[in-house]
């Protein structure tokens, strides 16, 4: 039966003394202001910083400049600590529910206002985003 | 032949999810208390929407939550946060756009806000394959471009047809919470493809959760010719000798005769001073349908071909769930996960809601089946299966009685000569396709036994099914299609700015508001209801 499977199976994993899985208490972006870590590529190089917001067509992020990756020039991109699903690879472009689930761990999930977008630039020096080819 | 009528299996089959449920929840009772004693040490988790307390309004969070703000700000509540008269009130961390030093939060105003996330641990007992919300959005925002959305009600059903998806079904509606879960079957019209198969492709076009426990095909077999239904209790019956009612009229006395002729598009919906006089003493609407009586049968059939209209749309969505806001949180996961609290609901809307279909006896009316609602998409063939008692003129007189404009009826006949089948053909998932080929194999596991196993969607998810149904000559098989599950709807932004704050009680009165409501909103709702669905993946 399924059911005393299950429960066998909980037993087995309480015995070995671990957790597993995410708590999500102890997600990264739970216990502080900015968005997750994000470690992205390109065909010609790599990126990293915070995951400012996530647009249709790319996400912004913040490194040493505010930069837009397009969705169709990453080739990898990882969440730090944040799991499988939260990864994407050459030609994903994220939609619906998976869109709202990495906007929801950026920084700004409602996006980037213009208020919003001038005093990040402000604080690099920047006129404008810089597009990642 | 002698055809019985009843609800004694849909009862039966309800007081099996109920009590499944029950062991269930005392499972993890005895789960969480083992934990908390210390008696074992390892569970397996994940991040998921956090519940909320129920029975301490205001409304309190107590896992970790994250706002932001309209000015761009952000502010943390490491501990949880409480809603009162729609403003934040604990203090919390605030960090202003652009600086990484923190200050007191102070008050905040829900008006303020844009979206909050709650993050949360659950307990994967349930051997979940996917979880779809790793990280809980509680009220992502507009931005996110999904709160405009309003399609709703649980799973839908597409076949390809000439490289077309056509809708099929949609599956276990108004199925709001883990105790409601049920078995809905619903007729397929479809041709399997030349190598034997049936494929479906499954979507979640709404702004809900989606757990989906069982799906498999019902195969009917009959001579070309006849057709096959699924009754009032959701079983096979092959039906012939169909024709149109000798009479049928609404309860103003309309002539429906060719609005419900046949299956073509031109609906029946309730006449306006129907629905306008609506009151707590009476709700109703009903159509009369006078039939021949047959010759040397007990039984004959009423073939209904029809969906749900929005008003229980309106009824789930603005007095449900939107005129209590965040709290119809707690309603959801806490109130309706009580066994009494969810029979209170069960029962009120079973005894207002669908339809009831009596037969004229002996000078008066009696009831002989219920039918559930279906949904507001799909259209659903049933076979109502009532007594053929003779009446005046040797005539058989049924009556379909409904909360008035609940629905949209495009086809209604009758049927005089009924069997049933022998034993169904039942056929297992065989493949199941997902977006990423890794999870076909738990996702097939989750959906081939009525279990405690989920398949969970998300808005914007889609896979598709197949069945190995192999070679039949043409016309002679009809496949139906079993689904269960359940769904929670996503709580919208909307939803809790503009909240009554009035919690739902299941009465004659909420539903008579409800109705006015529905009136007031109608053209414009079904314009954008059947709009906005969420585009699938």
């Amino acid at each position: 039966m399924r059911t005393t499977k299950m429960l066998a199976t909980v037993a087995a994993f309480a015995v070995a003394g671990c957790h597993l899985g995410t708590s999500g208490a102890n997600l990264p972006v739970a216990n502080q202001p900015g968005g997750a870590h994000v470690s992205l590529r390109t065909s010609t190089r790599a990126y990293s910083g915070e995951l400012l917001a996530v647009q249709d067509d790319g996400v912004i992020i913040s490194s040493d400049r505010i930069m837009f990756a397009p969705f169709s020039a990453i080739v990898g991109l990882t969440l730090e600590k944040m799991g499988g699903q939260y990864q994407l690879r050459t030609g994903d472009v994220p939609r619906g529910e998976r869109l709202a689930q990495f906007r929801a761990v950026s920084r700004f999930p409602q996006g980037l206002t213009p208020n919003i977008q001038s005093v990040l630039l402000a604080q690099k020096s920047q006129t404008e985003i810089a597009v990642i080819p | 032949m002698r055809v019985l009528t009843g609800l004694s299996t849909l009862a039966k089959e309800r007081d099996m999810a109920i009590t499944r449920k029950i062991v269930l929840a005392t499972m993890k009772l005895v789960l969480a208390t083992a934990v908390t004693a210390g008696g074992i040490g390892c569970i397996v988790q994940n991040a998921y929407i956090r519940p909320l307390d129920p029975k301490n309004p205001p409304v309190e969070v107590k896992s970790p939550v994250k706002a932001h703000l309209v000015d761009g700000s952000t502010v943390l509540y490491p501990n949880g946060v409480r809603l009162e008269n729609n403003v934040l009130v604990t203090p919390g961390i605030r960090y202003q756009l652009g600086s990484s030093t923190s200050v007191g939060s102070g008050r905040i105003p829900i008006d303020s806000v844009v979206g909050m996330e709650a993050f949360d641990t659950e307990v994967n007992t349930a051997g979940t394959v996917i979880m779809s919300l790793s990280v809980g959005a509680l009220a992502t925002v507009a931005a996110a471009g999904l709160a405009v959305a309003i399609f709703g009600s649980c799973p839908t059903f597409y076949a390809d047809s000439a490289g077309t998806q056509v809708l099929q079904a949609e599956g276990f509606s108004y199925s709001i919470a883990p105790l409601f879960e049920k078995r809905d079957v619903d007729r397929l019209h479809l041709t399997p493809t030349a190598d034997g198969r049936v494929i479906l492709y499954v979507r979640n076009e709404a702004l809900e959760t989606h757990y989906i426990n069982h799906l498999e095909l019902i195969e009917v077999a009959h001579e070309p010719g006849e057709t096959a239904l699924p009754d009032q209790q959701r079983q096979p019956i092959i039906v012939s000798g169909i024709s149109a009612p000798a009479r049928v009229r609404d309860r103003v006395g309309r002539d429906l005769a060719e609005i419900v002729r046949a299956p073509d598009g031109v609906l029946f919906s309730s006449y306006p001073e129907t629905v306008r006089s609506v009151s707590t003493a009476d709700l109703d609407d009903y159509i009369d349908i006078t039939m021949a009586a047959p010759t040397g049968a007990d039984s004959v059939a009423v073939l209904l071909d029809m969906r749900n209209s929005l008003l229980n749309t309106v009824l789930l969505y603005d007095h449900m769930l939107g005129a209590p806001g965040i709290r119809s949180i707690d309603w959801v996961n806490r109130d309706l996960d009580h066994i009494g609290n969810a029979i209170e609901m069960g029962q009120w809307y079973n005894s207002r809601m669908g339809m009831r279909i009596s037969v004229l006896d002996g000078g008066k009316y009696r009831q002989v089946a219920r039918i559930s609602d279906s949904g507001p998409i799909a259209f659903r063939d049933n076979a109502i299966v009532v007594p053929a008692i003779r009446s005046a003129g040797d005539s058989v007189r049924i009556r379909l009685s409904f909360i008035a404009d609940n629905w949209r009826i495009d086809a209604i006949r009758t049927a005089t000569v009924l069997r049933r089948p022998g034993p169904a053909r039942i056929v297992s998932v065989t493949r199941v396709k997902m977006t990423d080929p890794a999870q076909n194999g738990p996702a097939l596991a989750a959906l081939r036994d009525a279990d405690e196993s989920y398949l969970i969607t998300s808005p914007g998810q889609s896979f598709s099914v197949e069945f190995d149904v192999g070679q039949a000559a043409p016309g002679t098989r009809t496949y139906m299609l079993a689904s269960q599950g359940y769904y929670t709807e996503w709580v919208r932004g909307t939803w809790i700015k503009n909240a009554s704050g009035k919690a739902f009680t299941p009465s004659d009165a909420s539903l008579v508001e409800a109705i006015r409501d529905w009136r007031g909103k109608q053209p414009d709702m079904e314009n954008q209801f059947y709009s906005t669905r969420i585009s699938t993946r």
